[in-house]
């Protein structure tokens, strides 16, 4: 042992002075030994990495002579860890079999630093959802499968990453969506349409909990939503799936308000091809759905397409398109609380028509084999028009968005981001008139290794942000995250960072009437900032037949926020978004997920517990925040044996303490508010590629509201047929 | 690894019987449920009208007895839909006439009320104008008011 080791230092020393080498080979299926394209290797302890090609070849050059380890890792894959690679002088060639693992979770990230991370090594809060979870839930919604992550909630569909956002009735997320790493949202209102993401041909999503704005800027303040779509595969097959399904009636018969019961079908048909080098996707969904009450009804149309062009070694492109248009119910409340699924005397009719167009995109260009340039582009644009007893408000909005990014390798151990984005939006809405906004910002990430195990990321984006051509703000965003990969299979994390969003036009110019009271605008509107800190760890062991894949995760968190924008009544009744309130979030997360008994038992939980305090210029407690759950726990049980799959969910939500509109009074027991309490089950079939999906969500018929006078969603039916042809 | 099993499954359990614990689901509510018609011209100086529910009858203090109240009608209105929520019992309704701006009193309602001194006029003071309920358990009634105006 003695001697090896005084041979490898000796080769590393010499090396390091004459001699590079390469580490070439080819990766393929254990099972068929077909070649896998897009797998990803990382030189493990560097920033070294590279991904397979259509022959599943790869080549990692330039090593400096020593002893490396490669993991190398893939979706659907068990991951692979190659140890005691000598390299000298001359290249190496490996040859590598990966063993499919349908519950396996990506191994390599890109969001949390813009480039290709393991996950043990990641210096903040990260999820990662993988295909499995979306298709065994069956979900049209991304909202409805996240909310099964650590950290991660939602109020009447808007998402809530470790309670940041509340509910701001459709204004000013809180949280980043990304679409292969370019911004997604309206310019207006700053929010999130989820129904326009092509939920079937999602790769993985990469959601990060720690808020801040080092990397994304404005709306990152409570997380990044990353997804990554699917690049089309090597041979063209066309996919389907049909999900259909009925809303039981409520169960109690004063409640119950028709003769039939609401159905809803949800149609994807996609078609996927090489076309030369290149290769493309196209996709066409159709949304239809009664509703599980009078105004919940959706009819909604998506086309939406990708093509990715390779160019060779060094240059690569990828263009993305997607257009949605939908006629969708508009309901503000039921219409009382004895008739809690029916519409307001005179709203019946109420809905909203609109189309969202986006185009977004990227070039790659490898300069060297140390620096890669990066340019991202999209654009975006919203349209829509009330049809209502009360208005016909109309939104049209474009935003343009670029982005230039560099990224070189300095050394093994030392890698820098930085970039520069320029985002443009033009508005003409009756509700706040004709507005423009422009932002510039710039941002620059150190990542550097210290030693075999430790990773620090330090950053900061500066960010300018104008309407109407006068500028409205500037904000410094810093960073400092860390990582200590103490053993194989245990890690700690921890960051401090500042982030800050500006307030969207909506919240600035919206001039309207919301039953008796007035919406006026305030364009004195400043922007929102916080600081916040967390402190993590993650375990994950491969396991064996009797326990596997076993991950624990557990994270402390805490954030100021100062200048928060609500929405809130003076004492004339004349609501102005303001920025009203300091407020400090804190509280804790822990996962667990795993399979057990050669993988046919399989489990995860997540608990998470919030402290969402309004405070005072002194830090003290003044109330809680509105829209906010402080306890929050999801499980999942499932089986799998011989292409039967059972799941059984739970989500808990305590009670939501606080809320703006209609107070809880305990004489007459009106707007009363209870936890929720949700039990979902599910039996999948795979027969010869055809897959059969069973579901019945809220099965126990349970009744609440997330918001006030807004019943949350019945007990409903669900069957769901794929099949790749 | 055994040792990992047995935690996941005693974590499992504890996870499932947390997650039994009784729920407390919403069910079907007691309440009035009508139409607010007014007839007549309205008078200058009622800026709206409103119906009123009280437990309890106190013409020197009315605010006592306030349960609950209805959207206000603003001037010249003829007519509106409400509902009331309540837990079973017995009740009064009244109509009453809102001498302010209703947005500045129900921005400012829990300190009027808490001062006693309400900017209302009792439209209907004695039966059958103020209307006496007894409300059942999960129970609804449909009943129209008339607020005339002279």
């Amino acid at each position: 042992m003695m001697k090896k080791i005084i041979i490898i230092t000796i080769l590393v020393f010499i090396g390091n002075l004459f001699a590079q080498g390469s580490i070439s080979g080819k990766i393929t299926r254990a099972d068929s030994g077909d070649a896998l394209l897009g797998v990803n290797i990382l030189v493990a302890g560097t920033f070294t990495g590279t991904t397979t090609n259509d022959d599943g070849e790869f080549e990692i050059e330039s090593l400096p002579s020593g002893e490396y380890t490669l993991v190398v890792s893939m979706i659907g894959f068990e991951k692979h860890t190659e140890k005691n690679i000598v390299v000298v002088d001359k290249k190496v060639q490996i040859e590598i079999q990966l063993k499919r693992d349908v519950l396996s979770a990506p191994q390599v990230v890109v969001t949390a630093s813009r480039n290709v991370q393991d996950v043990m090594e990641l210096p903040v809060s990260m999820s990662v959802i993988g295909p499995r979870k979306i298709h065994d839930r069956a979900a049209v919604n991304l909202v409805e499968v996240m909310k099964f992550e650590p950290g991660i909630s939602s109020v009447r569909g808007q998402l809530n990453i470790r309670g940041t956002s509340g509910f701001t009735v459709g204004t000013g997320d809180r949280s980043l969506l990304l679409i292969d790493g370019v911004p997604v949202m309206g310019s207006g209102a700053g929010n999130i349409t989820w129904t326009m993401v092509p939920i079937s041909e999602i790769d993985h999503v990469e959601i990060i909990r720690s808020g801040g704005s080092a990397l994304y800027g404005s709306s990152a303040l409570g997380g990044v939503v990353n997804i990554l779509t699917k690049n089309a595969p090597p041979k063209a097959e066309t996919r389907f799936r049909l999900k259909s399904g009925m809303y039981s009636e409520p169960k109690y018969k004063q409640w119950q308000w028709r003769s039939q019961p609401g159905l809803f079908n949800y149609i994807d048909l996609t078609h996927s091809r090489p076309i030369g080098k290149h290769s493309a996707w196209v996709r066409f969904h159709k949304a239809k759905s009664d509703g599980y009450k009078r105004q919940g009804w959706l009819d909604a149309n998506n086309i939406t397409g990708k093509i990715k062009f390779n160019f060779g070694e060094r240059y690569n492109a990828s263009i993305f398109a997607n257009y949605y248009s939908d006629k969708t119910s508009l309901a503000s409340q039921w219409k009382n609380a004895a008739n809690p699924f029916e519409a307001p005397k005179g709203e019946e009719e109420d809905h909203t028509v609109g189309t969202k167009l986006n185009l977004n995109g990227f070039f790659n260009m490898i300069l060297s084999k140390n620096t890669v340039i990066k340019l991202k582009g999209s654009i975006y644009n919203v349209w829509w028009q009330n049809h209502s007893a009360s208005n016909n408000n109309f939104v049209d909005e474009q935003k343009i968005y670029g982005e230039a990014q560099v990224a070189t390798t300095l050394s093994q151990s030392t890698q820098i981001t930085a970039g520069v984005v320029a985002q443009k939006s033009g508005i003409d809405a009756s509700v706040y008139g004709d507005h423009s906004s422009l932002s510039m910002s710039a941002y620059i990430q150190a990542q550097q290794r210290i030693g075999k195990k430790i990773t620090l990321n330090t950053g900061a984006r500066m960010e300018t942000y104008s309407v109407d051509s006068e500028k409205l703000d500037e904000s410094i965003a810093p960073q400092v995250a860390l990582n200590w990969r103490a053993l194989e299979w245990l890690s700690f994390r921890g960051s401090v960072s500042r982030g800050f969003r500006v307030p969207s036009v909506a919240e600035m110019y919206t001039q309207t009437q919301l039953n008796i009271f007035q919406v006026e605008p305030n364009p004195n509107l400043k922007a929102e900032s916080s600081q916040g800190g967390e402190v993590g760890l993650t375990v994950q062991i491969p396991g064996n037949s009797l326990a596997s894949n076993i991950k624990f995760d557990l994270a402390a968190f805490s954030s100021t926020f100062d200048q928060l924008i609500v929405a809130n009544p003076n004492e004339k009744g004349i609501i102005h978004f303001e920025n009203l309130t300091d407020a400090r979030i804190s509280g804790l997360e822990v996962g667990l997920s795993g399979a057990m008994l050669n993988k046919s038992l399989l489990f995860s939980t997540a608990y998470t517990h919030l402290n969402p305090v309004e405070i005072d210029k002194d830090g003290s407690a003044i109330d809680t925040l509105a829209y906010r759950f402080r306890h929050t726990l999801v499980t999942t049980i499932g089986t799998r044996l011989m292409g039967v799959t059972m799941t059984l969910e739970n989500r808990y939500m305590s009670r939501i303490e606080r809320v703006k509109l209609f107070q809880e009074n305990a004489i007459s027991g009106q707007d009363k508010r209870v936890p929720i309490h949700i039990w979902n089950a599910g039996f999948g079939y795979d027969y010869r590629g055809w897959d059969f999906l069973f579901r019945v969500e809220n099965m126990f018929q349970y009744y609440y509201t997330e918001l006030e006078r807004n019943m949350g969603e019945e007990r409903h039916f669900s069957l769901t047929i794929s099949k790749k042809i | 690894m055994k040792l990992i099993c047995k935690l996941i499954t005693i974590i499992s359990v504890l996870v499932f019987i947390w997650s039994c614990e009784t729920p407390e689901s919403l069910e079907p509510v007691s309440g009035i449920e009508g139409k607010l018609f007014v007839e007549g011209e309205w008078p200058d100086s009622i800026k709206a009208t409103a119906l009123i529910v009280l437990n309890s009858l106190d013409p020197g203090n009315l605010a006592a007895g306030i349960v609950t109240y209805s959207t206000p009608m603003l001037s010249p209105s003829k007519k509106s839909d409400y509902f009331f929520q309540l837990e079973p019992g017995f009740y009064f309704v009244a109509g009453v006439g809102l001498t302010m701006d209703p947005v500045l009193f129900f921005a400012n309602f829990d300190s009027i009320t808490a001062s006693g001194n309400l900017p209302i006029v009792q439209l209907e003071k004695s039966p059958p104008l103020l209307k006496i309920i007894d409300l059942g358990n999960q129970q609804v009634i449909e009943i129209d008011h008339t607020i005339t105006f002279k």
